[in-house]
């Protein structure tokens, strides 16, 4: 376990720096040469996350693995138009899942109108580098930040952001006044970031 | 920006960074987000919490069938990988591969046969070093075989392409003849559906086998298919002419 002060990595080490797992940009950028392998690996890294997320949105195990599906193979299609430099691979995944699992959810629920989500493209470009490099800790508290708020206002954020409602429509289906919709929303995103954001940027 | 004047934007950050902005009220947000960085900087943390909201959930596995479909789509589509050889390939594809190398060599003998030497000779040059192409791309790794999807008539054949060179061979057999006013010319379109012109060839004379070599000046790996298409002599610079075949890569 000599460390070579020149090179400044442990001799014994070396072995796993010749084996340095590939990142996910890379893994994308190889799947965007049609490389099979490395979006098995992309499908093992992520496939936990995107089902939980779809299992939210779609509350039905079958339902929730064909958008699964889908949202891998969109990844396969599209993988060419991820841009290491505009933002994680992750969350234009995860958007990709959102908005595949809402689509489907549409779909199934015909009584919900189409609602103006944001193109899947502009939900990653804004997140920088430094707030998404958080540890599993971090989403951890984030899951306990959001289950300590009030009831209202947690189904607020379900309808809101996991069914893609617009606040006019929770308004209707909650038979409540769109200001009351609009306060507690706001309310609920205002304790998040207190709660969440500035606690664990410190 | 005087922050009053934001406040009714700043208002509708949260919701529009959960995407539940009413249409109506979208517009005018997002046309103030575009000059004001306070609501800028403000909108990236609510962007942080979106953003995590989706991460933020128990990680829960899906059942085995959906890595199994997505793996399993790959297989059929693909005809095998050349290398490592004796790992992926059957004794029969073996054979296979060893005939095809056979009948390069022995169509290479028969057109040394019929004709004037001479004549074929410049043809023929051209022709044995598209071979030795091929046969050198079977050195590389991600050196993959494509069946071609021909639009005429007993025309088959295959491309050996490299994906992370600007390497391919098209081999094809009972290729039409040609009007010699024309030329098959060969492109590479790229994931926008553009077509880049990338060689020509002609049919090799009295052949029932030819091999093209397709001139690509990226890897392979930027290309979504190989298409071919009858153009005058000459080529042209954008596909013209009645399609013989496409390759989807």
């Amino acid at each position: 376990m000599t460390k070579v002060p020149a090179l400044g990595y442990n001799i014994a080490g070396l072995g796993e720096l010749l084996v340095k797992p590939s990142t996910d940009s890379e893994l994308a950028q190889q799947v965007a040469r049609r490389d099979e392998r490395a979006f098995i690996a992309l499908y093992d890294r992520f496939a936990s996350r995107v089902y939980a997320l779809t299992m939210r949105v779609l509350g039905d195990a079958m339902l929730a693995e064909e958008a699964t599906q889908d949202t891998f193979l969109k990844l396969w299609s599209r993988a060419r138009q991820f841009i290491p430099s505009r933002g994680e691979l992750s969350s234009w995944l995860f958007a990709i899942a959102l908005h595949t699992a809402q689509d489907r959810l549409r779909l199934e629920d015909r009584r919900l109108p189409a609602s103006n989500a944001q193109d899947p493209d502009d939900i990653w470009q804004v997140v920088t580098d430094e707030n998404t490099s958080g540890s599993e800790a971090r989403w951890r508290s984030l899951y306990f930040a959001v289950q300590s708020l009030p009831v209202e206002q947690r189904q607020l954020i379900d309808l809101a952001y996991y069914k893609g409602m617009s606040q006019s429509e929770i308004a209707e289906v909650l038979s409540l006044p769109l200001g009351t919709v609009k306060t507690r929303l706001r309310a609920a995103m205002q304790s998040l970031r207190k709660e969440w954001l500035d606690e664990t940027d410190r | 920006m005087l922050r009053e004047n934001c406040k009714p934007f700043q208002e509708n950050l949260p919701a529009y960074s959960l995407g539940a902005l009413d249409a109506d009220e979208l517009a005018a947000l997002e046309s103030h987000i575009a000059t004001c960085e306070d609501c800028k900087a403000e909108l990236a943390e609510y962007r942080t919490i979106s953003y995590g909201l989706l991460q933020a959930l128990p990680p829960q596995a899906p059942s085995a069938r959906v890595r199994r479909y997505l793996t399993n789509r790959f297989a059929s589509k693909r005809t095998g990988k050349l290398v490592p050889l004796f790992q992926r390939f059957s004794l029969g594809q073996l054979v296979n591969a060893f005939v095809m190398l056979m009948l390069i060599v022995s169509n290479v003998f028969a057109a040394m046969q019929i004709g004037d030497l001479r004549q074929e000779q410049t043809a023929l040059a051209e022709r044995l070093s598209t071979e030795q192409a091929a046969i050198g791309m079977l050195a590389f790794p991600n050196t993959q075989i494509h069946m071609i999807d021909p639009d005429v008539q007993d025309l088959t054949g295959s491309a050996l392409v490299n994906i992370d060179r600007p390497m391919a061979v098209l081999l094809l057999w009972n290729l039409p003849d040609l009007d010699p006013s024309r030329i098959y010319q060969i492109w590479l379109i790229d994931p926008s559906g553009k077509p880049i012109g990338a060689g020509w060839f002609v049919p090799a004379n009295g052949q029932k086998y030819t091999t093209a070599l397709v001139q690509s000046s990226a890897p392979l790996g930027d290309f979504i298919a190989i298409g071919v298409t009858i153009e005058p002599l000459g080529g042209s610079d954008r596909p013209t002419g009645e399609r013989l075949l496409l390759v989807e890569l």
